[in-house]
């Protein structure tokens, strides 16, 4: 994940998987480049294969791996906002940043073939909500949990520091 | 593969395919690609041209952007902190973590049946940080390779951290 902004204010963070977008795009580009023959040769069952592999894979593409995961959390305005930007457009759910606890990163491993699967963990209170991501790198999600941990705690401490403890208050 | 500078305050790792290996796997696909293509452009088949020329750029470029990914790891102990550099052809990027976290370095095989009956092992370099629960592994390649230059890398990670654990135990806790 890579860190877009981070002030006082606003923490911006997105998750694209580049190597997967340009490995299954030159994939799609070799197909295109075959189905475009066929047809100029007039070979309608190559125009088929190559259609029907460039329909799946394309379709995979566009949907599973050519997205952007973008996560936004705004002091200002108070709110997180998880995004997930597509060819298609744009989906996202909004949360109360006040309800945002910490971040970590999770293993947990695939129950068919046991293969690790690292995620990012968001927690609100009992709630935790790990994102979908596609092939993250374990290093981007270490540093995207330490910068949203890293972030909260300075918001925490201006928010401390903007209310001085008074004498017969509670130690926390 | 190969360590840099290992020294008790810095460890510096370089992994990388070696450019002549890079060279040795892409460039037959260049020269006899671009050779046969060039005998199709002169039998006048200009569309086989075109398509197998593109279809042997999209092979030579894709081959050359994963082998020509890098990664260089830094731990440093008088900074307490490491960085994790990944370059490839269009972009690079860095991670910095606390040197505290990093509990260890490991190797993790994978074996792999071949046309002889026989089974070959293949070697990634990983990162354990022990921050999370479970730890989080960290691999440094996105590929694996053969014999013992994981490993070797692996050692001497692991022999700087536990230097440098005894030197800040002796220290004491002021000076991690």
């Amino acid at each position: 994940m890579q860190i877009l902004n981070a002030s006082e204010t606003k923490l911006e963070l997105e998750y694209r998987p580049q190597a997967w977008i340009v490995g299954l795009g030159l994939v799609c580009a070799v197909l295109v480049i075959g189905l475009l023959k066929a047809l100029f040769e007039g070979e309608f069952g190559g125009v088929a294969i190559a259609g029907v592999m460039l329909a799946f894979i394309g379709w995979v593409w566009l949907t599973r791996i050519f997205l952007t995961v973008r996560l936004t959390a705004d002091r200002d305005a108070g709110t997180l906002r998880i995004a997930t930007v597509s060819r298609f457009g744009e989906k996202f759910r909004e949360r109360d940043l006040a309800d945002l606890t910490g971040s970590e990163v999770e293993t947990r491993f695939d129950e068919n073939h046991s293969g690790a699967e690292p995620g990012l963990v968001l927690s609100f209170g009992s709630e935790r909500h790990r994102l979908d991501l596609f092939k993250p790198d374990p290093a981007d999600l270490l540093q995207a949990a330490e910068s949203i941990n890293a972030w909260l705690a300075r918001t925490t401490a201006v928010e401390s520091s903007a209310t001085p403890r008074q004498p017969g208050d509670q130690a926390l | 593969m190969k360590v840099l500078t290992n020294t008790p305050e810095q460890l510096e790792i370089i992994i990388e395919i070696p450019r002549f290996i890079v060279w040795f796997m892409v460039g037959p696909i260049a020269l006899f690609g671009g050779l046969f293509t060039l005998a199709l452009l002169l039998g006048g088949e200009f569309i086989n041209f075109l398509v197998t020329s593109l279809v042997i750029a999209a092979l030579v470029m894709g081959g050359w952007y994963f082998l020509t990914q890098r990664t260089q790891l830094w731990l440093d102990a008088s900074a307490g902190k490491l960085w994790i550099l990944r370059s490839t052809l269009f972009d690079a990027k860095r991670n910095e973590f606390a040197l505290q976290h990093l509990d260890a370095a490991v190797v993790e095989q994978s074996r792999h049946g071949s046309n002889d009956g026989t089974q070959r092992a293949t070697s990634t370099l990983q990162l354990v940080f022990n921050n999370t629960r479970p730890a989080t592994h960290v691999p440094l390649t996105g590929w694996a390779v053969s014999g013992g230059g994981a490993g070797m890398l692996a050692n001497a990670i692991n022999d700087w951290l536990r230097a440098h654990h005894e030197r800040a135990a002796v220290d004491g806790p002021s000076a991690r």
